[in-house]
């Protein structure tokens, strides 16, 4: 008597295969922001999770999955895109000057945000996306992680190959370039009184000027 | 004389950094109290960190996007083939250095619970049996699996009582690497000729069609063309070098006919000297004229589609773009 096998559990890559995929979304998120390109993310998601399938007998059990993935889909990128890494763009990045600082009065950064909303304003909700596309790739990649996947300094981190003092650098100065792209818009749009601006917004250049005019 | 003293930086200069790293959840115990107690005295930070807030918010919101179902169905099409492909062949260097991908060694804090499911599963007992169990298994989720991800519209209980594959020795193995040595052209000129001086068909059934499937290498699935008024006619395999591609024959009134030719494009260049490329729905497709008969020629989620017809090109589109839903 022929008796058809039971629908018995998952094999192992059909289980790894699974929990894989329910990192999908975090994973194409990733990817449109590497990617700025919809049909380039939904390329370099299957080549990840294609990837990643292959090489799941490197997955050590019990360490994170998302994190892992969002690594090959990184690495991924970085190979298919960038053979030279990501080094080289921070030295030629728009950071030449480090201690610039996007400085904004008070009355500024109240501007800028919704307080019912608790988000930004509106306007500069739809700039968002530009101001994100137009930061270099590590800070992008950087701010994504932390502020829309919410990993940890350590995951991202791991995820970028660098050290976390690299990573909390990568976020500060990719999140002061937002700002700064998004007070510019601010202004064009109108939102922020160009007239209040004129006032000095540095606070420490303006009292090394307080202390150079006293002298 | 000595110098002056440098000016001590304002507390505001100091913890800016810092409210980053706060809001991040990064800062330790003692460093929360030092910025928490500034924030207390200070308008000015408050307002920075409303600011990052918001911004954060904003982010999180606008950035969580959910892939498409497209891409779940292609990535289910991929993952149920014994061999894996990419669909995008700019990127398919990138999948042989694995050597990349190291593994993490930090404990997980998310996905723990998920993860027992997977330590939990049993393995198979041995490597004969993980064999037998991949070649049952495989035909039994395409079968399944693929006419979701080909054609959406077909109810499963269609695809359940849809009549075996062939068995295991009338399929032709899959070869170890595809060269894919014809290019679109080729295609295109054998569709063209079948088109023009049609071969009966082998199948008049659509849901024969199916049988097709182990040969051609991808699901075939008869395209549904009711809405322009096409009638089904048969379909019939035909050589395309080491392999077979599927060609379904469709009738209109007024004489009309479409011939549709359903591919292994990973045997096929996207590449031709006859035809234009055009960007419909974010796909590729190729169209063109071949000795008089319209063309138009497509992949999608890993399945080639080209359609010869005496219809015009618009016409040619809308019908390509009906075959590979």
């Amino acid at each position: 008597m022929v008796i058809s096998p039971p629908p018995g559990p998952l094999s192992e890559a059909e289980s790894f295969e699974q929990e894989a995929l329910a990192h999908l979304d975090a994973m194409y998120s990733v990817a449109c922001r590497l990617t700025r390109s919809t049909v380039q993310a939904e390329d370099l998601v299957q080549d990840a999770v294609v990837k990643a399938m292959r090489a799941r007998g490197q997955f050590q059990p019990g360490t994170n999955m998302k994190a892992w993935l969002l690594r090959i889909v990184t690495t991924t990128f970085l190979n298919q895109y960038k053979r030279g890494g990501l080094e080289r763009d921070v030295l030629d990045g728009p950071d030449a000057d480090p201690l610039a600082d996007g400085w904004m009065s008070t009355a500024t950064m109240r501007a800028m945000r919704d307080a019912e909303a608790l988000a930004l304003q509106p306007l500069l909700q739809e700039e968002l996306q530009a101001a994100l596309e137009a930061l270099p790739e590590e800070f992008r990649l950087a701010v994504v992680l932390s502020d829309v996947e919410e990993m940890s300094y350590k995951e991202i981190a791991d995820i970028m190959g660098c050290p976390i003092g690299t990573v909390m650098s990568r976020l500060h100065r990719g999140r002061k370039l937002l700002k700064s792209a998004l007070h510019e818009h601010a202004v064009a749009l109108g939102i922020i009184d160009e007239a209040a601006e004129a006032e000095p917004t540095n606070l420490e250049e303006y009292r090394a000027k307080r202390r150079v005019a006293a002298r | 004389m000595k110098a002056a003293p440098l000016p001590t930086p304002s507390p505001c200069r100091v913890l800016a950094p810092a409210l980053d790293t706060y809001l991040d959840g990064e800062l330790s115990p003692p460093q929360v109290v030092e910025v928490e107690t500034h924030l207390a005295q200070c308008s000015c930070c408050r307002e920075r960190l409303a600011l990052d807030r918001a911004l954060r918010a904003t982010m999180k919101n606008k950035g969580q996007v959910r892939a498409p179902a497209s891409l779940r169905e292609r990535l289910r099409v991929v993952l149920a083939e014994p061999a894996p492909r990419t669909v995008a062949p700019s990127l398919g260097r990138c999948l042989h250095d694995s050597a990349t991908v190291l593994p993490f060694r930090r404990p997980d804090r998310v996905a723990g619970a998920p993860l027992r499911a997977l330590t939990k599963a049993p393995r198979p007992a041995g490597r004969l049996v993980s064999l037998a169990e991949r070649r049952s298994r495989t035909p039994l989720r395409s079968r399944h699996v693929v006419p979701f991800a080909v054609a959406a519209g077909v109810a499963f209980a269609v695809s359940l009582h849809r009549p075996a594959a062939p068995t295991a020795p009338a399929v032709p193995p899959p070869p170890a690497s595809l060269h894919a040595e014809v290019g679109l052209d080729g295609i295109v000129h054998e569709l063209v000729s079948l088109h023009a001086q049609p071969l009966p068909p082998e199948v008049t059934q659509p849901e024969e069609i199916r049988r097709f499937d182990p040969f051609v290498g991808v699901p075939v699935e008869p395209p549904k063309f009711q809405r322009f008024g096409a009638k089904w006619e048969g379909g019939r395999m035909l050589p395309l070098r080491d392999s077979r591609a599927a060609v379904l024959q469709y009738s209109m009134a007024g004489g009309h006919r479409i011939s549709v030719y359903v591919y292994d494009p990973r045997r096929v260049r996207p590449e031709s000297s006859t035809l234009r490329q055009r960007v419909i729905q974010d796909s590729p497709v190729y169209v063109g004229n071949v000795r008089g008969y319209n063309v138009a020629a497509t992949e999608r989620r890993g399945v080639g589609y080209a359609v010869a017809t005496d219809l015009d090109e618009r016409e040619n589109i809308e019908l390509i773009a009906a075959s590979a839903p």
